[in-house]
């Protein structure tokens, strides 16, 4: 048999049923490997092209990292839909199911934590974007001198920082409503152009964990808030259910710290 | 949740669709790095790999997309909104320009007329062999 690498994607309870998993990365056979009381999301990966020096080598190689994100991505988004399950960051390498089982073991009473935090809830994303229309403003162009271009300039420059200030107050009070109805938030930094390959500024990058006794209400009020903020020149948008990437281990902390 | 995999529908999607455009299955190349890359926990076993953080892919793939071709080929065209950018194009009209290009004739001409006065010959030559 081919020489293999095993690879990690998450953490469920161990008495949890989890049968149908789609396809894993490199197309390969996923399944759960029960440790001393949890559970791990394993499937045996190649090492011929998914090796450590194959990881390494495509670490920004974005189509090949594509795929294999995705690939993982469904993975957990499978066994979130039916189990608690803790997301491990992509990717979690071990030597041997033996090395595996060993180091969750070492682990065991924060994946325990991780795993009583995100029960019985999902993650919801909640993002806004700045239309054209919060942009408009004056147009200095067209001044009979430079000197009155550049007044005209500088009143464009307040009415635009006017607007900018009120959008941000705006989104925050979003954010701290859908708060309201979740168990934790948090605001992520807001995605680059270059990433998101969308046109409108992103003014919130939020991600909510709703229980799911909640989910209903916490959409209800997603679509109010939709509804009342385009009149203000901001587009609200929401994806999920998500696994709880963003309410387990320090990811909530960082992100915070990433805004500061 | 349904136990059988299925997702379940959107709560209020059908009342309203704008709203709620992502079906899971749309969920966004961005979002799923943002996430696998960036967030989840590590549990560092006997292999440690750290891929790029979130920050440097999106740097990265600036530099990919430097060319203006290749980042429209993409789908990326953000500049083409950007009000700063687009603003003389969309707004100044034919008269205007014409009217800035005269402007512009016409300071040149007073710049070139002092340099000569205050230059004397040796420059003028200098300045007719830079014209050639």
């Amino acid at each position: 048999m081919d020489e293999t690498i095993v690879h990690a994607y998450g953490i469920v309870a161990d008495n949890e049923a989890l049968a149908e998993f789609p396809p894993g990365i490199a197309e390969t056979r996923v399944w759960v490997f029960d440790t001393d009381g949890l559970g791990a999301i394993v499937s045996l990966l190649p090492v011929e092209g998914f090796g450590v020096s194959d990881w390494e080598r495509n670490a920004a190689n974005v189509s090949w990292l594509g795929r294999v994100a995705r690939q993982h991505h469904e993975v957990l988004q499978y066994a979130s839909m039916n189990a608690t399950v803790v997301p491990l960051r992509l990717p979690s390498l071990y030597q041997s199911l033996e090395s595996l089982a060993a180091t969750l073991g070492a682990a065991s009473d924060r994946l325990e934590r991780d795993l009583g935090r995100i029960q019985g809830k999902v993650e919801w994303a909640v993002k806004a974007y700045r239309t054209a229309k919060a942009d408009r403003s004056a147009v200095s162009a067209g001044s009979a001198s430079g000197r009155d271009y550049l007044i005209a300039r500088s009143r464009d420059l307040s009415a635009r920082n006017t607007v900018r200030q009120q959008l941000s107050e705006q989104v925050r009070e979003i954010h701290n409503a859908l708060g309201e109805v979740s168990a934790e938030q948090v605001r992520n930094q807001p995605q680059d152009a270059a990433l998101s390959g969308r046109s409108e500024h992103m003014l919130l990058n939020g991600a909510y964990l709703v229980s799911r006794a909640d989910e209903a209400r916490f959409l209800e009020l997603v679509g109010k808030i939709a509804d009342s903020s385009l009149a203000n020149g901001i587009l609200v948008e929401v994806s999920g259910p998500w696994p709880a990437y963003n309410f387990t281990g320090d990811a909530e902390a960082r992100a915070t710290e990433a805004l500061k | 949740m349904t136990s059988d995999g299925v997702p379940r529908p959107h709560i209020g999607g059908s009342r309203n669709p704008n709203y709620l455009p992502a079906h899971r299955h749309s969920d966004s190349l961005a979002d799923v790095l943002e996430r696998v890359l960036d967030k989840g926990i590590v549990i560092a076993g006997d292999i440690q790999i750290r891929l790029l953080d979130i920050e440097l892919l999106t740097i990265k793939l600036r530099l990919l997309v430097a060319s203006v071709d290749r980042a429209r080929e993409m789908g990326i065209n953000w500049w083409e909104e950007d009000d700063y950018l687009t603003q003389l194009g969309e707004d100044v009209d034919k008269d205007q320009l014409g009217d800035l290009t005269r402007r512009l004739e016409a300071l040149e001409g007073r710049v070139t007329e002092s340099s000569q006065v205050e230059s004397g010959r040796v420059d003028r030559e200098g300045a007719r062999k830079g014209q050639r």
